[in-house]
């Protein structure tokens, strides 16, 4: 995923951890998740982006996921900060 | 239980007309007679040592015949790529690889299963190139994985008929004697070429501690060993053995590992004269350094350790709280030294450790074994073969085995990992049956078998965190949250065999 | 749930890997940190953690608590705002240093309460007292507020502010902990000993253990996993301790059934305070899966 010097960061690369990156903007919802355990939670993980994003009324933006593990709690905080950053730099 | 189609398909592959579904630990009623041993005949002076390429033909190796290897020298082996390479230039091809396991460094042997010299496997476990070899479908018949005493057994029964069987020496003498004890490659315990040795029809050495003077110390003895041939290097000692296990640093496992010492401690078979068995993870080990402090305390001394040794094992029975050690493997140096000087360290083979048809395996005189898990489910039936998402990784090694003998079977395993629960509604591959688990140990608590009431009475008023299967279950459901189901449907590529013989699961192609 | 403060560790609340762990280590309660253990830069992130975490996943065998920023930080009022709202048992504020600094952040979590529909008083505080003028006003400290419940000392900040020498074995800070023992129990309040950071001294962690709690502490602070069960053994009574409360206790509650005014055991007469300590005793005994 590309993005441009508006993204902001949340995370970590520690196991058990994610690294968020998002930029507000776009056209839609884009979201890209990788993960060791995608196959069993990519599904999961997907979910927990998208009731923050829901939550934070964020319809239009880019999220890449890096995940090591993580569980449902700690993808949804690191989302959450993320937009909450984002939204922030935005001055919003 | 496996599924009755499925059995009708193992039915209808040749070699496999006569298996069985698994139907419980002790169902099996063996009767008849061992396997015939060839008879063999050297005069006296017989030179026994030649050049591989001349024992080949001298042995009459052909297509479609059956080798053998021992897995002794671990992650260090280089005799299987030795062998195999030189049969491979006699254009000799579709044999099958009987071994007791296969490691990542075996690897290496895949460019001669894709030019078709193997086209079978054999063995305990086989994991990285090999094991997604197997895993896209591209053996003759499916791979066949066996606990170590169900080795034995196959091997002592005739079901594994051994043509030649290749044995890595890293210490033999011009008469044939073997032992692994000495030499630049010394492994320890030879307990897994055992039975390959004594029932074999040719049994070759392939040594790099070749001595013309007469061992004093005799493993494998000349009078099963046909031929002998020495090359410069046998394996890698770094992959041979490791460097001393440590207790585990992790705080969690250490939780795991407490709880697995009080429990067993406050269960009857914790007792002076008792016999046990621990593995050699870092976890393990520190289970043992618990229960070494319980007896220190108690002054309790188990009269027996049986199973794969390590320097804990070693310094305990040093210390005189192991009075014997029964061993048919070693894992690092101050083991392998300590099985060459120490008279209360006895070498055995596989067959003694854990051949379920015969008079009495020393598994059988296990009070407790504290064994690992990869998966478990709310059975208590176990899988250390496959990953959770059905990947080959493990080996069955002695788990079921040790399992089936111990009075008391702990296993001690991380509710979750990496998200992933440990604890399922159904493990990926039944390795061990449920039946023969009697605790789980996890961080979280607790879990008796409710087989064995009589153990959750001895635990009763403990304080203990004793949780059902379901709580613990539930919990780890908590924690990872909703996983999408992963399908086991690809073609049958490997069979897993419980130590009787039967089957007691499946490996699919991925 | 045991009713004890014995161990109080302490996780990194930006941490997720080791706050899912925090619940099984057994100590009486776990605070996830917000001040030191969080870089400056993460701390939204790490308040977004630990909410989330409660929210998900609060533990059901220990007491949870939240160690907040200090008042004169940017930190702290958001730290109140979004830790209340999930409820923990308390939190725990660093550099308590007046009765004002309790009363104020009473205010605020009152006013949070509130907001969220909490019930008024759910939410406990715990007092970190680690300069010269929070030790000297201790006992002001600790009766500032009905939702004290306990008061700590931070030695590391303590001493620096102290121009202290520090010492293996802690006597520079005997006279702290003195008075914060002290302080504690004359306002009814548990007193908490300070954090043994060189948890890689097993004998060392232990003999401190065994002092605070002869000087009347009853409970520790903890920041490394391993130091639990020691805080535990060494708050374990013994089987003879364990058996003599039980006697007392039996005694007692016998002079008690028969409308008797004096207590006597083995026919020695028994004062009141040795009742109250026998059942103490039993008390510890119980959390520590003794069998009474």
């Amino acid at each position: 995923m590309e993005f441009t010097d508006k993204a902001v960061k949340c995370g970590t690369d520690k196991k058990g951890d994610l690294l968020v990156t998002l930029e507000l903007g776009g056209n839609g919802r884009e979201i890209e998740i990788k993960s060791k355990v995608e196959k069993k939670f990519g599904e999961a993980i997907r979910q927990d982006v998208l009731i923050i994003l829901d939550a934070f009324s964020v319809n239009n933006v880019k999220i890449q996921i890096d995940d090591l593990g993580a569980l449902d709690f700690a993808i949804k905080a690191r989302v959450e900060t993320a937009v909450k950053r984002a939204l922030a730099k935005e001055g919003k | 239980m496996l599924n009755p189609s499925l059995l009708n398909e193992i039915n209808q592959i040749p070699g496999f007309e006569n298996k069985k579904a698994f139907a419980g630990a002790f169902a099996a009623k063996p009767n008849g007679r061992m396997a015939a041993r060839p008879i063999k005949f050297v005069t006296p002076g017989t030179n026994k040592k030649f050049s591989l390429d001349y024992i080949l033909d001298a042995v009459g190796l052909k297509d479609g015949m059956t080798i053998s290897f021992h897995h002794c020298l671990r992650n260090g082996d280089a005799v299987m790529l030795y062998v195999i390479d030189a049969i491979a230039k006699k254009g000799i091809r579709d044999l099958t690889l009987a071994v007791s396991s296969l490691s990542a460094v075996q690897d290496c042997l895949l460019p001669y299963f894709e030019q078709g010299v193997i086209t079978a496997i054999d063995t305990s476990g086989n994991r990285g190139k090999l094991g997604a070899y197997v895993q896209q479908g591209k053996l003759k018949k499916p791979a066949i994985y066996r606990t170590h005493g169900g080795r034995a057994r196959a091997i002592e029964t005739g079901e594994l008929h051994i043509n030649v069987a290749f044995i890595a020496a890293p210490c033999c003498d011009k008469y044939g004697n073997i032992n692994g004890v000495q030499g630049k490659s010394a492994c320890g315990s030879l307990g897994y070429a055992m039975p390959d040795a004594e029932y074999a029809d040719f049994v070759v050495a392939v040594t790099d501690g070749y001595t013309e003077t007469a061992l004093d110390y005799v493993s494998i003895p000349q009078t099963q060993v046909d031929y002998i041939t020495e090359v410069d290097s046998i394996g890698d000692p770094a992959g041979i053995a490791t460097g001393s296990i440590r207790v585990s640093k992790s705080p969690a496992e250490l939780v795991i590992s407490k709880y697995a010492a009080d429990v067993i401690a406050a269960t009857e078979y914790f007792r002076d004269g008792m016999v046990f068995q621990f593995g050699s993870g870092g976890m393990a080990i520190a289970t043992a350094s618990f229960i070494r402090e319980k007896m220190l305390q108690d002054s309790i001394v188990a009269s027996a350790g049986v199973g794969g040794v390590s320097g804990f094992h070693v310094q305990m029975l040093n210390e005189g709280l192991i009075k014997t050690f029964y061993d048919p493997q070693d894992f690092d140096v101050t083991a392998i030294q300590s099985l060459g000087t120490n008279p209360r360290h006895h070498e055995i083979s596989a067959s003694a450790y854990a051949n379920p048809f015969s008079a009495n395996p020393y598994v059988n005189m296990l009070d407790f074994a504290v064994l690992s898990a990869t998966e478990i489910d709310v059975d208590f039936n176990v899988n250390v073969l496959t990953d959770s998402y059905g990947k080959l990784l493990g080996a069955p090694g002695g788990h079921p085995d040790a399992a089936a003998g111990a009075k008391l079977t702990v296993i001690t395993m991380p509710l979750l990992r990496n998200r992933l629960p440990m604890l399922l509604d159904h493990v990926s591959t039944i390795v061990t049956p449920g039946e023969s688990i009697d605790i789980l140990v996890t961080e979280y608590g607790i879990a008796v078998n409710p087989r064995r009431q009589d153990v959750t009475d001895m635990l009763r008023g403990k304080a203990l965190p004793i949780k059902s299967m379901e709580e613990l279950k539930a919990k780890a459901d908590k924690l990872t949250g909703k996983a999408t189901p992963v399908e086991f449907s690809g073609k049958l590529c490997g069979l897993v065999e419980y130590r009787d013989g039967t089957i007691i699961d499946v490996i699919h192609q991925i | 749930m045991n009713s004890l403060y014995r161990t109080l560790l302490f996780v990194p609340g930006n941490n997720p890997g080791q706050m899912v762990k925090a619940d099984i280590y057994g100590a009486d309660c776990v605070i996830f940190d917000l001040e030191d253990a969080v870089s400056i830069h993460e701390k939204d992130a790490a308040r977004d953690l630990v909410k989330h975490y409660l929210t998900d996943l609060r533990p059901e065998t220990c007491r949870v608590g939240v160690r907040i920023n200090a008042q004169d930080t940017p930190y702290y009022e958001e730290d109140v705002r979004s830790m209340v709202s999930v409820k923990p048992d308390f939190l725990r504020l660093p550099k308590s240093e007046t009765a004002e600094n309790i009363r104020q952040l009473d205010k605020l979590i009152t006013e949070c309460e509130k907001a969220c529909g909490i019930e008024a008083g759910s939410v406990k505080i715990i007092a970190t007292i680690e300069t010269a003028l929070g030790v000297y006003n201790a006992y002001q400290i600790a009766s500032a507020s009905p939702r004290m419940i306990a008061i700590g000392l931070g030695a590391e900040d303590f001493r620096t502010d102290m121009r202290m020498t520090r010492s293996e074995d802690g006597q520079e800070i005997l006279f702290a902990r003195n008075l914060i023992s002290l302080a504690a129990h004359a306002a009814g309040v548990m007193p908490l000993d300070y954090v043994y950071s060189n948890f890689k001294n097993e004998e060392g962690f232990i003999a401190d253990v065994r002092f605070g709690k002869m000087l009347g502490f009853t409970g520790k602070s903890v920041i490394h996993p391993s130091q639990v069960p020691l805080v535990h053994q060494v708050f374990t009574p013994s089987d003879e301790e364990l058996e003599h409360a039980k006697k007392v206790v039996a005694a007692y509650e016998e002079a008690m059934a028969k409308a008797s005014g004096v207590v006597a055991l083995d026919g020695k007469m028994i004062d009141m305070p040795i009742v109250v300590r026998a059942q103490n005793t039993l008390e510890y005994a119980k959390a520590s899966g003794k069998e009474l």
